[in-house]
């Protein structure tokens, strides 16, 4: 892959809800291959493993939508 | 689509900070918070073209950094508070590959009675055969990522901007005012276990 370098990126992204919502949807596809109807019910049935980085990622764009 | 925005904020300023360390030490990778209805909360990352990448060292070696950030109302004014870290050294050109890697530290304010706040995990097995290293959490203090980008620096051999010795130098200096700004040593109970 090339590398990428992005000195002109913002400093701040804002999102919606719904943006955050197909964040979240992409991240649990390629972390999980699930939906993410389906990683927020697995998270509420404590059924997520709890020692995945991109399962703590995709919590914590979970929390920024709350 | 997400929109940029660009108030002067005390995340923003966070956020320059450790851009200007990045950007001064290593690459061009550019953090950047990420912001939703969450009033108080931010996601600091690399996040470029809609997906998540690594800071990059070179063309083979990055660091995964996450951080979920509250900003907190103090006296003296707003203040930037660490809800959790991720920070993954891994060894791969390619910057949204998290599956080289080969440490990774972790730290959750909130706490979790099953494992350290503050814990390391590497990339490895014990020579018996009988422990995975990634699955054991070796606890730690609560480190700095100037203490991550240190470890890079003078044990991984990754192209910088500057020498060796000015880097240490910087990231001390900086690593200083990581303890300075803490506010856990002062107001949480002791972190156990």
């Amino acid at each position: 892959m090339r590398a990428v370098t992005a000195k002109n990126t913002p400093t701040e992204i804002e999102f919606t809800a719904e943006e955050l919502d197909q964040l979240v949807d992409q991240e649990s596809l390629a972390a999980l291959g699930i939906k993410g109807s389906e990683f927020k019910r697995r998270l509420m049935a404590g059924e997520l493993p709890n020692d995945n980085p991109r399962v703590r990622e995709i919590i914590a764009l979970i929390k920024l939508a709350a | 689509m997400p929109r940029n925005v660009h108030p002067l904020t005390v995340v923003q300023l966070y956020t320059d900070y450790l851009n200007g360390l990045v950007n001064g030490l290593f690459s061009d990778s550019r953090l950047v918070s990420l912001k939703g209805p969450a009033p108080s909360l931010r996601v600091i990352a690399c996040f470029q073209d809609g997906a998540f990448k690594s800071i990059e060292f070179g063309p083979a070696a990055h660091l995964f950094f996450h951080q979920l950030v509250e900003v907190i109302e103090r006296p003296g004014g707003q203040q930037v508070q660490v809800q959790s870290y991720t920070y993954i050294f891994g060894l791969s050109p390619d910057r949204e590959d998290q599956s080289a890697w080969l440490f990774r530290y972790e730290y959750e304010r909130a706490g979790n009675p099953d494992k350290p706040h503050a814990h390391l995990h590497v990339n490895g097995t014990h020579g018996t055969g009988q422990f995975d290293y990634d699955k054991l959490h070796f606890p730690t203090g609560r480190i700095s990522v100037e203490q991550v980008f240190a470890h890079v620096v003078l044990e991984h051999d990754v192209p910088m901007r500057v020498s060796k010795a000015e880097a240490v130098d910087r990231l001390r200096e900086s690593h200083a005012g990581f303890y300075e700004r803490r506010t856990d040593l002062r107001l949480d109970p002791p972190l156990f276990p």
